[in-house]
């Protein structure tokens, strides 16, 4: 009876005109911004100028070289990424939420500051390590075996794929797990056990179908991910002539003259695979409710006897190549007067460091990122939370819909929506003043980082008792009054949380906005990425070293206000 | 004379398949204590919802003061805050950003009221729930009983025309829990607010209120004052629900003049009962002989020993015979389980007992505490 009643959703009984007003305008603009792109992409895709509808477009991107090289090279990537990368993340996940490894804390924290680290300068880390003439792993491998050339080569598919695995592949399975298998109800496992079922069946009989539905929504959840990447595959990518979808609309525009056509359909072919994606993770996900159980009993932690330091040094040392390795040759590199060579006569120097600072591109950039950061911010601190205050509180008709809206940009690569945003700006007379400006840039950004800002909010809401806002409703609070003397104070600590995380997201971001970005918007992250391109690593690194402690140092401000993530039943 | 100050008339709210709460009618009085008691489930919250406009009904209308605030017919709805009901609520809801005197204060500003004014009015209230001096905490700083008091004079600082409680004493130990009622009984004296208050605990309900609706399944069974519902129930629902009874299997062997009934009891001991005065056959329309019924009496109305000098007694009449099957000490007294053929009879012993289980205790029935009831 009790677990029943507490499943009603209890909602806002008055539905006033200009709430409802209000929560439409929200929909309009959150469909908008979401849809509209997307809709336009689809549209243009089969617009043949001068002559109507056609395939055209379909058509010439079918003809272009490489074309299904890509799409065939980002499935391969994507399907060997998550054969490795599962397994690897599992045992991480276990290791750290059941058993009695010594400083998972530390260790977790790490992992942590890896899932927000930006992709970019940890794939410059790598490539200082591992380029084949300069690499520092390289050339130690090459004294020590006294080979001619570098046997490791970042630029090639299994560079990509260490690269993958080596960033965000595994340490997304593990942040998103962990707490999961930490807080599942341990009592299932021990009424197994009392029943006279040993650990192992325990493990394979009731934990594994416990934990399911929420491994199924990892898996899809970083399959989409993998859409997602852009960066590494267009710094690694292109010396060797290897080309994922995203890379290769990158490279259609790019080229004289730019191919729209294609490069929107393949746009919307890459949209077409991932509905079934889509599908299945919001089927899953509303099932879930009804499997997963909450519990106060921790479970006693497996004792790993004698596999405990090794199983420590295990999970330490990748983690430790998950942040600090790369990270360490990066601000090396800073400081190096030509990256690699040691035994230049004297090879230290601070002068990239004083160049980068003194460059005026440089410092519009840093100003540019630093609006998209406050921007993005802003925007999410006014807008998220009515959002999921619709979403959780109102009994608005439509609020599934705005629902399914606020969590579809998670799914959407920010390339594909970069695209829309493209199109949407140059091809209507009325946006297209906006081109240019940061304010397209904190759009973009601010979709991506949506899903997980309203998702936030949304459990707070939840978990806020609906009777601290029915009382100021007794006591003669309107709604206004109350959204704005009740809900916002008690939420002002998740806030600062989510606006912090939009900051991050939006300061990182090379994907969602490579294809809007022009010289006079261009933030730091994409100098970055221009600089690596360039060949200039010792200036690129400057500017990764700066982005990483823009966005880590605002992470670690976020965990003192409480940032959790992770899956929770 | 005190008016009607609250109306509902046919009140529906419908959840799916369910009607947590089923063409409901009450009237509730200018100034009294008003009760709605039942079993869990049975819509209580549900109607407190209605009357606060947190929940909108399916049908029917309500009114206060004679104007409605909620009417399916007319589609009229007044949104909760406007109109003017105070409400603690089964967790407080003390809002945990703000001190004690922010939320007490709370509905004054939410009302437009500033400056002194709101100082003065709050400590006021302060001072009525005996909370002086607590001004500054803040509000999850507080004990259960505390946080009760905070919630109780935010409810009526601005004078609401009623005050409702949705079972506010079931967070809080037994002994806070009697001393809040008594509180909350003077308070309401002092002040004469119209109380609706929501509770699954007859103890609370027959100690605290003027008039108790009772509910199942949506509706209101039976309404009256405490003394009416358990001396006079209309259903066995409500007399098994108010306090404990006794049931006896029986059939009618004679009805005599003045609708006295002569009641042979089933099983072995074959013994005429003879039941007084009309009143008492609370669901026997129309007794005549033959007619299989239930006696019923409450356990403390069973006087142990022989009827001798009994008013209405005589020749044994409704005197019993059984073995004890259980004795369980209660501290201030005994509860004897009594088996008399299928039928189990309970009744209360003084202590010291001089019983055992297996012995024999003889009892007596007063006709006047006794009820017939239909099978
Ligand atoms: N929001 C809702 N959605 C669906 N059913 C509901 C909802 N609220 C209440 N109910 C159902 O309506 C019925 C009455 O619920 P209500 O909360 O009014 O009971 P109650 O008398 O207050 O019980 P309790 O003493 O346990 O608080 C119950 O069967 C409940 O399951
Ligand atoms: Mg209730």
């Amino acid at each position: 009876m009790d677990t029943i009643k507490r499943g009603f959703a209890i909602r806002l009984p008055f539905r006033l005109e200009t709430q409802g007003l209000l929560c439409t305008a929200v929909l309009g603009a959150v469909g908008f911004v979401v849809l509209y792109p997307l809709l336009l992409l689809i549209l243009n895709s089969f617009r043949v100028p001068g002559a109507g509808y056609g395939l055209d477009h379909w058509a010439a991107a079918l003809r272009e070289p490489g074309m299904l090289t890509a799409v065939f090279n980002t499935a391969k990537l994507t399907l060997l990424l998550q054969a490795i990368s599962f397994p690897v993340a599992m045992l991480i996940v276990w290791l750290l939420a059941r058993t009695d490894i010594p400083g998972k804390n530390w260790i977790e924290f790490l992992f942590w500051i890896a899932f927000f680290a930006p992709s970019l300068p940890i794939v410059l880390g790598w490539i200082l390590l591992l380029d084949p003439d300069f690499g520092i792993l390289n050339q130690v491998l090459k004294q020590v075996f006294s080979l001619e050339t570098g046997p490791l080569n970042i630029y090639s598919f299994w560079g990509i794929l260490w690269v993958h695995l080596a960033t965000k592949s595994v340490v997304v399975k593990v942040i998103l797990l962990t707490p999961f298998l930490r807080n599942m109800d341990a009592s299932l496992e021990e009424a197994s056990r009392v029943a006279g079922v040993g650990p192992l069946r325990t493990l394979a009989r009731i934990v594994v179908p416990v934990m399911a539905p929420a491994i199924m929504v990892v898996m899809l959840m970083s399959v989409i991910h993998l859409l997602e990447t852009f960066e590494i595959e267009q710094v690694l990518g292109p010396p060797f002539n290897f080309y994922v979808y995203s890379t290769m609309i990158f490279r259609l525009l790019q080229i004289e003259p730019p191919q729209y056509g294609a490069a929107t359909a393949l746009a919307v072919m890459i949209l077409v695979a991932m509905v079934p994606l889509i599908l299945l993770q919001q089927n899953i996900s509303r099932s879930r409710r009804y499997t997963t159980v909450t519990g106060q009993y921790k479970a006693q932690r497996f004792a790993l006897g004698r596999w405990k330091w090794p199983a420590f040094a295990l999970v330490l040392g990748l983690g430790f190549f998950f942040t600090l390795l790369p990270v360490v040759f990066l601000g090396l590199a800073t400081f190096m007067r030509l990256f690699g060579f040691f035994d230049l006569p004297d090879p230290w120097t601070i002068s990239h460091w004083s160049r980068v600072l003194s460059d005026s591109i440089f410092l519009r950039s840093l100003k540019n990122s630093l609006l998209l950061g406050a921007g993005a911010t802003l925007l999410a601190v006014l807008c998220y939370p009515l959002i999921a205050y619709i979403v959780v509180r109102t009994r608005y008709r439509a609020r599934a819909i705005l629902d399914f809206l606020s969590w579809l940009p998670i799914a959407i690569p920010g390339m594909i929506l970069g695209l829309g945003f493209l199109e949407l700006f140059l091809g209507s007379p009325v946006f297209r003043p906006l081109y240019g400006s940061i304010f397209v840039l904190i759009l973009a950004t601010s979709i991506s980082s949506m899903t997980l800002g309203v998702q936030l909010l949304k459990s707070n809401l939840l978990q806020l008792g609906q009777e601290l806002e029915e009382a100021s409703w007794v006591a003669g609070g309107s709604w206004a009054y109350t959204f704005r003397r009740v809900i916002l104070p008690i939420l002002a600590p998740v806030m600062i949380t989510v606006g912090l995380v939009a900051f991050i997201a939006a300061t990182r971001n090379v994907a969602g906005i490579a294809l809007l970005v022009t010289s006079q918007n261009r933030p730091l992250a994409m100098l970055q990425l221009d600089y690596m391109v360039d060949g200039r690593y010792e200036a690129a690194a400057v500017v990764g070293v700066i982005v990483m402690l823009l966005t880590c140092g605002v992470a670690l401000l976020a965990r003192l206000f409480g940032l959790k993530l992770g899956i929770r039943n | 004379m005190a008016g009607t100050i609250l109306q509902l008339c046919q009140i529906s709210r419908i959840f799916g398949s369910t009607r947590a709460v089923d063409r409901l009618n009450l009237e509730i009085q200018e100034g009294e204590i008003f009760t709605l008691l039942g079993p869990s489930g049975c819509g209580k919250s549900t109607t407190l919802r209605l009357i606060t406009g947190l929940e909108r009904p399916d049908e029917g209308e309500i009114y206060l003061r004679g104007k409605a605030v909620a009417s399916v017919s007319q589609g009229v709805f007044i949104p909760t805050h406007k109109r003017n009901m105070g409400m603690v609520f089964q967790s407080y809801a003390i809002w945990p950003h703000l001190t004690v005197f922010e939320n007490v204060a709370y509905p004054l500003r939410a009302h437009g009221v500033r400056g002194a004014e709101v100082k003065e009015r709050v400590s006021k209230a302060l001072a009525l729930v005996n909370l002086q001096g607590f001004e500054d905490r803040p509000g999850p700083l507080l004990s259960g009983g505390q946080q009760q008091r905070v919630a109780l004079a935010r409810a009526m600082i601005y004078e609401p025309d009623i005050l409702l409680l949705d079972e506010p004493f079931s967070s809080l130990d037994a002994k806070l829990r009697d001393q809040m009622r008594v509180e909350l009984k003077q308070l309401q004296r002092r002040v004469g607010i119209t109380v609706l208050f929501v509770t699954h605990d007859q103890v609370e309900a027959l100690s605290l209120s003027d008039r108790i609706a009772v509910m199942e399944s949506g509706r209101a069974v039976q309404v009256g004052s405490p003394q009416q519902l358990y001396e006079r129930p209309e259903k066995p629902f409500i007399r098994d629900f108010l306090g404990k009874s006794v049931v006896l299997h029986g059939r009618i062997a004679r009805v005599g003049p003045e609708n006295q009934l002569e009641v042979v009891l089933a099983g072995k001991p074959q013994r005429t009962f003879l039941i007084h005065s009309n009143r008492n056959v609370a669901s026997v329309s129309q007794p005549s002989a033959g007619q299989r019924v239930f006696l019923s009496i409450r356990p403390e109305d069973i006087i142990v020993g022989q009827s001798g000098g009994q008013p209405g007694a005589g020749e044994n009449r409704n005197e019993m015979e059984g073995t004890i099957a259980a004795l369980q000490f209660q501290g201030d007294r005994y509860e004897c389980h009594v088996q008399v053929g299928e039928d189990r009879v309970v009744l209360y012993y003084p202590r010291p007992s001089p019983y055992r289980v297996g012995q024999t205790i003889r009892f007596y029935l007063p006709a006047t505490a006794l009820s017939v009831w239909t099978q």
